[in-house]
C-alpha cells in the first residue's frame, strides 16, 4: 500500500503527516477525534476514572513522541488503541500490585456483604455491576471484553489491536467471556435472571 | 454430577452461543442438548445474562475537558524538550551529585564512610540537616534527622594563600595532601560545600524550590495524587513529620581523585504533588588496595 492509498484510506494519516511537521493544531484534531475511545478503552480496562484520565493522557504523549515510529501503512486508529490497551494494562497491573489502590467512587459502590442480597441488587445498577465483576478479571481478559462489547470491535480489528492472530482473539474473547459470567454471577447470582 | 463429553462440547459453546456467533448447525445441537439437560440451561443462562449486561454497558463519558488538558500537556511537554529550565534542573542535579561527590573527597566529616543527607524542600521553610556527628562509619544507613535546625548561612570558600597554592602543584606528595587540606574549607554543613563551579547544594536546592521547577518536575514524574488524596499510607522513603507519597530516585557514579564514588538523589512529593523532599547520598565504592578498617 502506498503512502496516497493510505491516506485517502486512513482520514487520520494527513493529520498524522501535518504533526510530523510540528503543527501542534494537527495533534489537536487527533486528540479531539480519539481521546473518547482511547479514555473508554482505557477506563474499562483500569477501572477508575482518575487513573484512565492520567493514562489517557500518558498514551497521547507518547505516542507524540513515537509518530516518527509509526508505520505508514497501518491505521493510525489501530496502533493508538494498541498503544493505549499497553499503557492501560500496565496501569492496571501496577495497581493490582498495590494494596492501598484507591477506588474511584464507582467502583467502591461494591456490594456490602452485611446487605441482603435483595438490597445491594437494587442499589446497584448494572453498570456497577459491570465494573465490579471486570475489576474482578484479569486484566488481560479486561481488555479483549473492552474492546468487544464497549468499543464493539469485530474479532478482526481486536486482533490488530492485540497484536496477535484472528484464532487467538477469539480464544482469549472466549476465556475472558467465561471467566466474567463466572465471576459475574458468583458475584450476583441470580440477581437478575428475569431477563 | 460429572459432565459428560457432550455437556463439555455444549458448554464451551455458550458463549459464542449467547453473542450470535455459532453456526446454525451448532445452535441447533446446543439447543436440542439444553432442552434436555437442566444443568447446561443454568450455564446458557448464566452466559445470555453476562453477554446481556456486557452488551448493555455503555462505558461513562470522559471528564469534561480531557481533550483540552491533554492537548495543553503535550504543547507543554514539546516546549519542555528544549527549554533552559529542563537544562537548568538537569545542571542542577550533576551539580548536587558533584557537590556530593566533593565532600566524600574532602570532608573531614564524610571522610571514609556511606552518610547521606534530608534536606526539604517546600513547604518547609526550615531545613532538616544531618548530624555530622552521627553521620559516621557504622552508623545505620537511613538519614539521621536531629531537628528541624534554622537555616546555616552560606559559608564562603576560603581562599587558599599562593604558598598552599605552590604546595599542592609542587611539593611532596605528603606535603601536597597536607596542602589541599588546608586549602579546603570546612563547611558548616555538607549543604554549603561548593562544587567546581561554586555552587553549593543549598543553592541547588534553594533553585529547586521554586514553584515553576517543581511544578515541571512534577509534570514529568506524574505522580499517584490519588493516593495522597484518599489518606493512604506515606511511600517507603517518607520522613517523619513530612509525608511523602511518591519518590523518584537516580543512582549515579562520579571519579573524585582517586576514588569512585557512588551518589544518588531522590525526590518526593507529598499528596498535593509537591516536591518535598530531595535526599542526596554518597558513598564511596570500596578501595580494593586497602583493607577495612
Amino acid at each position: 500500500m502506498t503512502r496516497t492509498d493510505s491516506a485517502d484510506i486512513d482520514p487520520d494519516q494527513r493529520l498524522v503527516e501535518l504533526v510530523l511537521r510540528g503543527d501542534m493544531d494537527a495533534f489537536d484534531r487527533l486528540v479531539e477525534r480519539h481521546h473518547v475511545f482511547v479514555y473508554n478503552i482505557v477506563h474499562g480496562v483500569v477501572g477508575n476514572a482518575d487513573d484512565a484520565a492520567d493514562v489517557a493522557q500518558e498514551v497521547f504523549l507518547l505516542v507524540l513522541r513515537k509518530l516518527s515510529s509509526f508505520r505508514r501503512g497501518s491505521r493510525f486508529a489501530t496502533w493508538l488503541y494498541r498503544v493505549a490497551v499497553n499503557r492501560a494494562l500496565d496501569r492496571a497491573r501496577t495497581l493490582s500490585r498495590r494494596r492501598w489502590v484507591p477506588f474511584a467512587a464507582e467502583t467502591l459502590n461494591i456490594v456490602d456483604p452485611a446487605m441482603g442480597p435483595e438490597a445491594a441488587a437494587t442499589q446497584q445498577s448494572d453498570a456497577d455491576r459491570v465494573q465490579a465483576a471486570m475489576a474482578e478479571i484479569a486484566p488481560n481478559h479486561r481488555d479483549v471484553l473492552v474492546l468487544k462489547y464497549f468499543q464493539d470491535m469485530s474479532i478482526e480489528e481486536i486482533s490488530e489491536v492485540l497484536g496477535c492472530s484472528h484464532d487467538a482473539a477469539k480464544v482469549r474473547l472466549h476465556r475472558a467471556r467465561l471467566r466474567f459470567r463466572d465471576k459475574y454471577r458468583a458475584m450476583y447470582g441470580d440477581a437478575d435472571a428475569d431477563f | 454430577m460429572p459432565i459428560s463429553d457432550r455437556c463439555s462440547q455444549v458448554r464451551s459453546l455458550l458463549p459464542q452461543l449467547a453473542a450470535g456467533e455459532v453456526t446454525p448447525t451448532q445452535a441447533d445441537a446446543c439447543r436440542i442438548h439444553m432442552a434436555a439437560c437442566a444443568a447446561c440451561r443454568t450455564e446458557s443462562d448464566a452466559a445470555v445474562q453476562a453477554h446481556r449486561v456486557l452488551s448493555a454497558y455503555r462505558p461513562a463519558p470522559p471528564p469534561p475537558g480531557l481533550d483540552r488538558r491533554i492537548c495543553h500537556a503535550a504543547r507543554a511537554t514539546r516546549a519542555r524538550r528544549w527549554s533552559p529550565l529542563r537544562w537548568a534542573h538537569a545542571g542542577g542535579v550533576l551539580a548536587a551529585a558533584a557537590a556530593v561527590a566533593a565532600c566524600v573527597q574532602y570532608s573531614p566529616v564524610f571522610r571514609g564512610g556511606r552518610t547521606e543527607a534530608v534536606a526539604p524542600v517546600a513547604p518547609q521553610s526550615r531545613p532538616i540537616v544531618a548530624s555530622p556527628t552521627k553521620a559516621r562509619v557504622g552508623r545505620p544507613q537511613e538519614p539521621v534527622l536531629d531537628a528541624i535546625a534554622p537555616a546555616a548561612p552560606e559559608t564562603s570558600v576560603v581562599k587558599a594563600s599562593e604558598a598552599s597554592a605552590r604546595s599542592v602543584r609542587y611539593g611532596s606528595p605528603i606535603r601536597r595532601r597536607r596542602a589541599r587540606r588546608a586549602v579546603q574549607p570546612t563547611p558548616a554543613s555538607f549543604m554549603d560545600v561548593r562544587d567546581a563551579s561554586g555552587v553549593s547544594a543549598r543553592q541547588i536546592m534553594a533553585r529547586l524550590r521554586e514553584p515553576s521547577l517543581a511544578a515541571g518536575v512534577n509534570a514529568n514524574a506524574a505522580p499517584d495524587r490519588s493516593a495522597g488524596a484518599a489518606g493512604l499510607r506515606p511511600g517507603r522513603n517518607a520522613v517523619p513529620g513530612h509525608p511523602v507519597y511518591e519518590t523518584q530516585s537516580s543512582e549515579g557514579s562520579v571519579q573524585v581523585g582517586r576514588r569512585r564514588v557512588r551518589t544518588s538523589a531522590e525526590a518526593g512529593w507529598d499528596a498535593q504533588g509537591r516536591l518535598s523532599v530531595i535526599r542526596l547520598g554518597a558513598e564511596p565504592e570500596a578501595d580494593p588496595g586497602r583493607t577495612p578498617k
